[in-house]
């Protein structure tokens, strides 16, 4: 079902593009709420769940006509995954959960999912660095939503939301950023310090992995209470704003003084991409990072489109190449499509 | 002085518990009794070293429960996910200091539902309270100021 739906490719909201896509991939904004009266779906039965489910769809389900919506049962394991890696659907959503659900719009850029951490968790994506629109956007959607049901809220604490770290304005504010340059110059952990600083957590963005092959990370919000929704933006864009003067400045340190290096790396790369016949995950990554970069860099003039290179990021997930293959692919089998993959993208205008 | 017990408040706090709750450190000073509810094995052995003899049996004690979800406040401790609205409320002392570990903060500022949109007087006297209980009289006397002036705005 899935297959039909959302094509192998870059998610519709980050194929879009922005300002700063170098090196701002895309900004997304959260909002957590909980309906008043009601346990978190933690303390529910999967029956009560199911009972919940079925509420907020009644309530809601006319805004979201036009969009796609699974319930968890009816979601297989695969497909979970591979909406995941497309961060279409939350970490907290499982399809062994009964009573979850989600809603996801077309292009991937407005999630809605019912019953998984909360009772409601939506969030709304735009590609490159275009935070405050994205934050616009998620904010009507919570009036909406506001108007139909009544969320759980304290004037102390504010929105009530099952963890304590998000209660307050329940709203996080994400952005997702390549940062090879900072990687390569080893500003990695002086910039985290940084922006923890600035009250701001940086997160590896694929697979929840500790390793970032594919420098490829995730700078989120830290606090939701005592600080109110326009702060948080204004401090998040300052935020942006210094990530992207700091990568685009390393890249550029990086260019004048390791020139050869830098290209020997890139070009390495390429050699890989185009004639390898195996690549693992992790490599796939590390590849796709340095074409990319290689890409906005201008050291590998003509090869692909700029919109193309992110994708390979994505068509390189694991749940993504089981998707060509099948659920019970072996390790061999989808290294070796992996690599057919990239090699397709590579020598597609040929 | 000795810092309490951050759940019972009653016994001296002897474990420094670090909980994990996704990626975010939290830390939490309880006595012996407490921390063997919670389970806290490891850190209680480490900690027998400085001293204190074994006492018996741990008593029972009478557990902070959330009427409506049944959720004691060690659940909450050991899995960092709360029950339901309610438990706010039940645990709202205990849960100023972790809120405030996490945020730095334990007040709401930003969007209200509905129409709500001007500063909030009770929102304001919570924090005189507790100015005045750190003694940031700075802090406290012009929280005082401000509330007079909206309670004056309001007649």
């Amino acid at each position: 079902m899935i297959e039909k739906a959302y094509p192998p490719s870059l998610p519709g909201w980050i194929a879009a593009g922005g300002e700063n896509y170098e090196v701002v991939i895309g900004s997304t904004a959260l909002y957590v709420r909980n309906l008043a009266e009601e346990l978190f779906p933690n303390r529910l039965t999967d029956k009560e769940r199911v009972r919940l489910r079925t509420l907020l769809l009644e309530n809601i389900g006319d805004i979201f006509a036009n969009y796609r919506f699974w319930e968890s049962e009816k979601i297989d394991k695969l497909d979970e995954q591979y909406l995941k890696e497309r961060i279409s659907i939350p970490w907290s959503f499982s399809s062994m959960n009964r009573g979850a659900g989600v809603f996801i719009s077309d292009d991937e850029s407005r999630v809605i999912s019912l019953n998984s951490s909360d009772h409601l968790r939506f969030r709304v994506g735009t590609g490159g660095c275009d935070i405050e629109s994205a934050y616009r956007v998620a904010r009507g959607i919570e009036e909406l939503l506001e108007e139909k049901l009544p969320f759980a809220y304290s004037k102390r604490f504010g929105f009530l939301t099952s963890h304590p770290r998000e209660c307050g304005t329940g709203m996080k504010l994400r952005v997702y950023i390549h940062i090879p340059g900072l990687i390569f110059a080893g500003m990695l952990n002086k910039f985290r310090e940084r922006v923890l600083k600035e009250g701001f957590v940086l997160k590896p963005m694929l697979d929840n992995a500790l390793t970032a092959e594919g420098h490829l990370f995730l700078l989120e919000t830290a606090h939701t209470l005592g600080i109110n929704e326009e702060e948080l933006l204004e401090s998040c864009e300052e935020v942006i704003e210094y990530v992207v003067d700091l990568e685009i400045q390393s890249r550029k340190d990086l260019l004048e003084k390791a020139h050869f290096q830098i290209e020997d790396k890139i070009l390495r790369g390429y050699g890989v991409l185009t004639h390898a016949r195996m690549i693992s995950k992790e490599e796939g990554n590390a590849l796709a990072s340095a074409f990319r970069l290689g890409i906005f860099e201008n050291l590998l003039e003509g090869q692909l489109d700029k919109d193309l290179v992110t994708e390979l990021f994505f068509v390189g997930q694991p749940a993504h190449i089981k998707k060509l293959l099948n659920p019970e692919a072996t390790r061999i089998e989808c290294d070796t499509k992996r690599a057919e993959v990239f090699r397709s993208y590579l020598t597609r205008e040929e | 002085m000795k810092e309490m017990c951050q759940y019972c408040k009653k016994e001296p706090a002897e474990v420094k518990c670090t909980i994990l709750i996704n990626d975010q450190r939290m830390e939490i000073n309880l006595c012996l009794d407490c921390a063997r509810i919670a389970g806290m094995q490891e850190q209680i052995r480490l900690n027998r070293k400085v001293g204190r003899k074994d006492k018996p049996e741990f008593v029972a004690k009478t557990e902070v429960f959330c009427n409506k979800c049944k959720l004691s406040f060690l659940d909450f401790v050991k899995t960092g996910v709360l029950g339901c609205p309610g438990c706010y409320d039940v645990f709202d002392d205990k849960l100023v200091n972790i809120l405030k570990g996490i945020h730095s903060s334990s007040f709401h500022r930003g969007r209200a539902p509905g129409k709500e949109k001007e500063v909030d007087i009770a929102q304001l006297k919570w924090r005189l309270s507790e100015a005045i209980q750190s003694e940031d009289f700075e802090l406290a006397a012009r929280l005082r100021d401000k509330i007079e002036q909206l309670e004056k705005d309001m007649n």
